[in-house]
């Protein structure tokens, strides 16, 4: 082969190593090119990468300057700030670090140790080395080694806890060790206090008789004594431990509450109040219960609250309770049967009785012979004497029984006052004492409260005191002090200079059925109730009965009780009360003296005192027409020889003589035979007294001031017979000795036109045929009672009254309830049924009497009568009443023109305003309202005799009980007023003005 | 391989044993490659072996002393074309104990999927170096042209003192130099 052709190949071979390469290359430049991309790419992200490793350096730089500074201040609080001596070491036991409490506790610096090994710093006394590499196994394979020491010191045992641990690093690798040693003394010595107090409660807590036992906020027990295991029947403390109130009450306690229910209180109570006591009943383990006393009390432990419950079983207290309350309640029943026994007893007594006394006074009125007369007469007192017995009964067991309930009305105290003095004087006069009443005569007299029973109380007192006093005087006083414009107290005393009572006995006279000595019953008689009955009165009355006595010497019983003031009106004494012309006292008594000075200083009249006759004869002889009334004391003048001087020596024919005297004195007659111008029975009060001596100086003259004497001898005229003739009565009473025996009292008294009814049916149906004038109604009767039977006459008088135009027809027939019971309450119910009034069984002439005189309107001839007018219920037919009876009203205020316009003026204005309201209690339905309204006008309207007035508000009053009936009557009630009124206004007040004119308007 | 070998081994052929040889061992070898070589190409280590085989047998020349001579000659041409790099290797010692850690390294990241021998090297007492080749091929005897081509380069006084086959496996020489 030529060389050429070699070459040739040889080139070829280039050439196609050539083109081999040129691929090859053209194919790592593109590799290059993805792979430049690719680093540009990762270029990126290293210079994020690079950035971020800065940051993190820095950060690194940051957080080394702090953790330096860390450093520094750890280093400062282990140094000072801790209560722990602290030292470290390194592997090789060099101290590496030594706080100040370490160099405190080492008693040397931290330079002098710093450097060296444990072993070369002598800081471990007596080193032992095979002990030191025990406690450094320990270390390294538990962590930690820790023991307690005590070192003796001068001031006693000194306690360190020494803690020694290893140091290790982030990767677990041991890098030294470090010491802790704490002085414990302190914390030792408070837990030998608190253990050794542990032991002393916890003594007593085992040791204690009360189960005790520990309750968490849930009120889970989790500790009890040994007592709480005996006591719940337990023998674990763990079976006694959870839901303690759960587990260990019924479900209900003895009230009926839910035992959970109520525990949930009681633990409510005494977290929030600290304790809390309460009664438990509780559930024994075998289901049995007992009652217990608890004291639940919140103790605070640290942060937590816990609670102490400390449980007394009182099972055998409880029996004795039971016991005691069931003899106590046994006691109250026998009490209370007592009670019971004696007022039914009462009862039964009184029903007989009523038949007795009935038929006996018939019988004394019957022919008798003079000796039949006074056994007769014996008969009446005995009974009498009996009833009053079984009265005092009958109040006694009813205020034991609680059920005895004080009125409250309107009364005058000094007319009360009165009334008792008149009662008590023929006895008083007899016993030949004084009996001396005083009653402030500047002091308001009215008041609002029980007159009965304050009656009753100074009647009591009174009897007793002249029951017991042989010489000397018995006074009842009464002192007024006003509290407010409202109320006023009222001291009372009834006073005596009698028998007195033994010290050792004044405690005891006012038990029930005891007197002050058992002979004293057997000499004086008695209940031995009254005092009780008073006390207890006086007590409900919101008073106390205080007793001051001395034997020999006399006896006070006092007591103040607080009252109500009737209307300033009826207490403004000044209005009537003033300027007596000037008089002449003849007095000697020192105490009648002095009342009468004082009276006679509060009317603001001249006065002077003469002791005797003689006396008074020298003065009047020369200056006795400057005197227009002489007061002459019978125990200190002669009168018949007064009077006869007086009018015949002196010739002082206008001078009034008036004689105070004693009711019952013989001298009265002779007296006025003598020239005396009246007598005034004593005692008197302030008010009575100037009322006589008002009417003597006025001219008109009396003997006495009984009125019910003066009635009698009113009634015993025959002109006054044939007017009782024409009153139409209708007695319903179903037991026929009572039937017999009022229809005795009735006819004697003059009444002869009396129908009679058995039962409240009967006397319906009667009172629907015929009209009567009066009904006396029993009130425990067969077939109807008498409440029904009077509800159904008085809606039979609303029809017709409804019904019928007619104004001749009688609407409202008086009722009058007669019962045995003698109660306010009886009475009350009584006058709710619509009756009219109230007789007690059995009925006494002297008392039907009054009442049907009243109701009947038969005595308005008597002047005396024109009081009780007053008092009138107002049954008058009212079309022929005058509108104002002027003449009676007049008559009121003594003649005093002033006074009654006055008056007059007042009611007007009141009435307006109280009409307006009674239409506003009409539209809203309160009817009790407008009864009592109806009542107070109807108390007004007779003050100043505006009778058809009175007539129409006593209509409303009885007849408004619905409020159809009561619509119907309040248009009459203003017609009257407007009636009033006009013919008020075309009055002339002016001295002698014509009286007829009015008089029947 | 890398093609710049065979590059250097067929222009040694052409330059000692003229044109024709090298046409002629092109033709009678079996080569993949069918004799056609460039730097940049990679080629089967197996194409060398052939190639020396022929040859051998052309020549009579124990294939062992080719590969050594193609070393030598290798070592100048890589000299001459990276001079440079060797001008901051002061003397052989320093180049021998670089290869493993400094060329090679090299190598690897130009051509990640070049397989190269390993030399560990020993410095002994007394001023010798002991190189431990580990190959997966074997070419100790180029290894071994290689650094007598290096000696000759850096012109010192260092002997080749000892090439002695390793126990513990094929292609595992220890050298053994001298200074």
């Amino acid at each position: 082969m030529n060389e050429i052709e070699l070459l040739t190949r040889k080139l070829a071979r280039e050439k196609k190593a050539r083109q081999l390469a040129e691929s090859l290359l053209e194919k790592k430049s593109q590799e290059l090119y993805i792979t430049n991309r690719r680093l540009t790419g990762s270029n990126r992200r290293l210079v994020e990468i690079n950035s971020s490793l800065n940051e993190e350096i820095r950060r690194h730089r940051l957080t080394a300057a702090a953790l330096a500074e860390k450093s520094v201040l750890l280093d400062n609080i282990l140094r000072s700030a801790t209560e722990s001596a602290i030292t470290t070491a390194d592997l090789d036991f060099r101290i590496t670090y030594f706080n100040s409490k370490a160099e405190e506790f080492f008693g040397c610096s931290a330079n002098q140790v710093v450097g060296k090994t444990i072993q070369e710093s002598g800081l471990i006394h007596n080193f032992d080395p095979v002990r030191f590499q025990r406690t450094v196994d320990k270390i390294k394979r538990e962590g930690v080694h820790r023991f307690e020491t005590k070192i003796l010191g001068e001031s006693g045992a000194q306690f360190f806890e020494v803690r020694a641990s290893g140091i290790w690093d982030e990767a677990g690798q041991l890098t030294g060790y470090a010491l802790f040693i704490r002085d414990t003394t302190a914390q030792k010595s408070a837990e030998f206090a608190l253990k050794e107090s542990e032991t002393k409660y916890r003594t007593l807590f085992d040791a204690s008789n009360d189960a005790v036992i520990l309750l968490d906020e849930n009120a889970f027990s989790f500790e009890c004594n040994p007592a709480t295991l005996s006591l719940f029947g337990y023998t674990q403390k763990t079976e006694f431990f959870g839901q303690f109130f759960q587990q260990c009450s019924p479900a209900c306690q003895p009230c009926g509450e839910k035992s959970m229910i109520l525990a949930a209180e009681k633990l409510e109570k005494a977290i929030d109040e600290g304790f809390c006591r309460f009664d438990w009943t509780y559930k024994r383990l075998d289901g049995t219960c007992f009652p217990a006393e608890v004291l639940l009390s919140r103790m605070d432990y640290g942060q937590r609250m816990i609670l102490m419950m400390v449980v007394r079983d009182i099972t055998e207290r409880k029996q004795v309770e039971d016991q005691l309350r069931k003899a106590k309640e046994l006691a109250e029943a026998a009490n209370l049967a007592k009670s019971a026994f004696l007022a039914n007893m009462s009862h039964e007594i009184r029903t007989p009785l009523n038949g007795i006394l009935g038929m006996l006074t018939l019988l004394q009125n019957a022919d008798l012979n003079h000796t039949d007369r006074e056994y007769v007469q014996t008969a009446i007192t005995s009974a009498e004497s009996l009833l009053g017995i079984i009265n005092k009964v009958l109040d006694f067991s009813k205020i034991e029984a609680g059920e005895l309930v004080l009125e409250r009305h309107v009364f005058d105290l000094e007319k009360l006052l009165q009334e008792v003095g008149e009662i008590l004087a023929p006895m008083a006069f007899e016993k030949q004492i004084d009996l001396v009443l005083r009653y402030a005569p500047e002091a308001p007299r009215w008041f609002i409260g029980d007159r009965t029973r304050l009656h009753q109380i100074l009647n009591n007192l009174g009897s007793n005191a002249v029951k017991f006093t042989n010489s000397g005087y018995v006074s009842i006083e009464i002192d007024i002090r006003k509290i407010n414009a409202n109320s006023a107290a009222a001291k009372i005393q009834v006073r005596d200079t009698g028998i007195g009572i033994e010290p050792s006995k004044q405690s005891i006279i006012f038990n029930h059925f005891t007197q002050a000595d058992n002979s004293t019953t057997r000499r004086y008689g008695g209940t031995g109730l009254g005092l009780a009955i008073c006390r207890q009165l006086v007590e409900l009355m919101g008073g106390d009965l205080r007793l001051e006595s001395e034997p020999g010497v006399g006896t006070i019983f006092s007591f103040t009780i607080r009252m109500p003031l009737a209307s300033e009106l009826q207490n403004d004494s000044s209005l009537y009360k003033q300027g007596l012309p000037r008089v002449l006292v003849v007095c000697q008594e020192r105490r009648q003296r002095q009342i009468l000075e004082t009276y006679l200083k509060a009317w603001k009249t001249d006065f002077d005192i003469a002791d005797d006759a003689q006396a008074a004869y020298r003065l009047l002889q020369y200056t006795g027409n400057q005197f227009a009334i002489v007061i002459a004391d019978d125990r200190d003048v002669e009168a018949e020889s007064f009077g006869k001087t007086i009018r015949n020596d002196l010739s002082l024919d206008n001078l009034a003589l008036v004689l105070l005297s004693t009711i019952g004195h013989h001298g009265q007659k002779a007296a006025i035979e003598a020239g005396f111008t009246a007598v005034i029975n004593r005692p008197c009060t302030p008010s009575s007294l100037f009322d006589r001596l008002t009417s003597i100086v006025n001219g008109e003259q009396s003997v006495g001031n009984n009125r019910r004497r003066k009635n009698e001898a009113d009634m015993q005229k025959p002109d006054r017979a044939s007017a009782l003739q024409s009153v139409r009565i209708l007695l319903v009473e179903d037991n026929k000795v009572n039937r017999m025996g009022t229809l005795g009292i009735l006819k004697l008294l003059g009444y002869t036109q009396v129908d009679v009814a058995e039962n409240g049916q009967i006397a319906v149906d009667k009172a629907r045929e015929q009209s009567f004038d009066l009904i006396l109604m029993d009130i425990q009767m067969p077939v109807m009672d008498g409440y029904e039977a009077t509800r159904l006459i008085r809606l039979l008088e609303m029809r017709r009254m409804q019904n019928e135009k007619s104004p001749n027809i009688r609407h409202h027939v008086p009722i009058v309830a007669m019962t045995a019971s003698a109660f306010e309450e009886e009475r009350q119910r009584c006058l709710r049924a619509g009756m009219d009034d109230f007789v007690s069984k059995p009925v006494r002439k002297e008392t039907l009497r009054n009442v049907v005189v009243r109701l009947t309107n038969q005595s308005s001839g008597s002047k005396d009568e024109s009081t009780s007018r007053g008092e009138n219920n107002g049954s008058d037919n009212r079309d022929e009443l005058p509108v104002f009876n002027f003449e009676e009203a007049m008559e009121r205020y003594e003649g005093d023109r002033d006074i009654l316009k006055a008056i007059i003026d007042e009611f007007l204005s009141q009435t307006q305003v109280a009409i307006e309201e009674i239409e506003k209690g009409i539209l809203s339905g309160d009817l009790q309202m407008v009864r009592k309204k109806a009542h107070a006008l109807k108390g007004g309207a007779a003050y100043i005799a505006a009778e058809r007035f009175r007539h129409a508000a006593y209509e409303l009053e009885t007849l408004g009980t619905n409020r159809k009936a009561t619509l119907s009557l309040l248009p009459k009630l203003r017609e009257e007023f407007h009636r009033f009124k006009n013919q008020l206004s075309d009055f002339d007040w002016s001295e002698g003005s014509s009286l007829a004119s009015v008089a029947n308007g | 391989m890398k093609g710049i070998v065979f590059v250097h081994f067929m222009e040694m052929i052409g330059e000692k044993f003229g044109l024709q040889m090298e046409d002629h061992l092109v033709s009678i070898s079996d080569l993949p490659s069918d004799g056609i070589y460039t730097t940049v190409g990679t080629y089967d280590h197996t194409e060398l072996l052939e190639l020396v085989g022929r040859l051998s047998n052309e020549t009579g020349e124990a294939a062992g002393d080719i590969v050594t001579d193609f070393g030598r000659y290798l070592f100048s041409k890589l000299a001459e074309s990276y001079g440079r790099l060797l001008n901051n290797i002061p003397d052989v010692f320093s180049l021998l104990t670089q290869v493993d850690d400094f060329i090679h390294v090299e190598v690897r990241k130009l051509y990640p999927e070049a397989e190269l021998p390993s030399f560990q090297h020993q410095l002994l007492n007394g001023g010798r170096l002991e190189l431990i080749y580990q190959s997966p091929r074997p070419f100790e005897n180029l290894a071994r042209g290689l650094i007598e081509g290096a000696i000759a380069y850096y012109n010192e006084p260092v002997q080749l003192e000892k090439m002695e086959p390793m126990p513990g496996g094929p292609n595992q020489y220890r050298f053994l130099l001298t200074r």
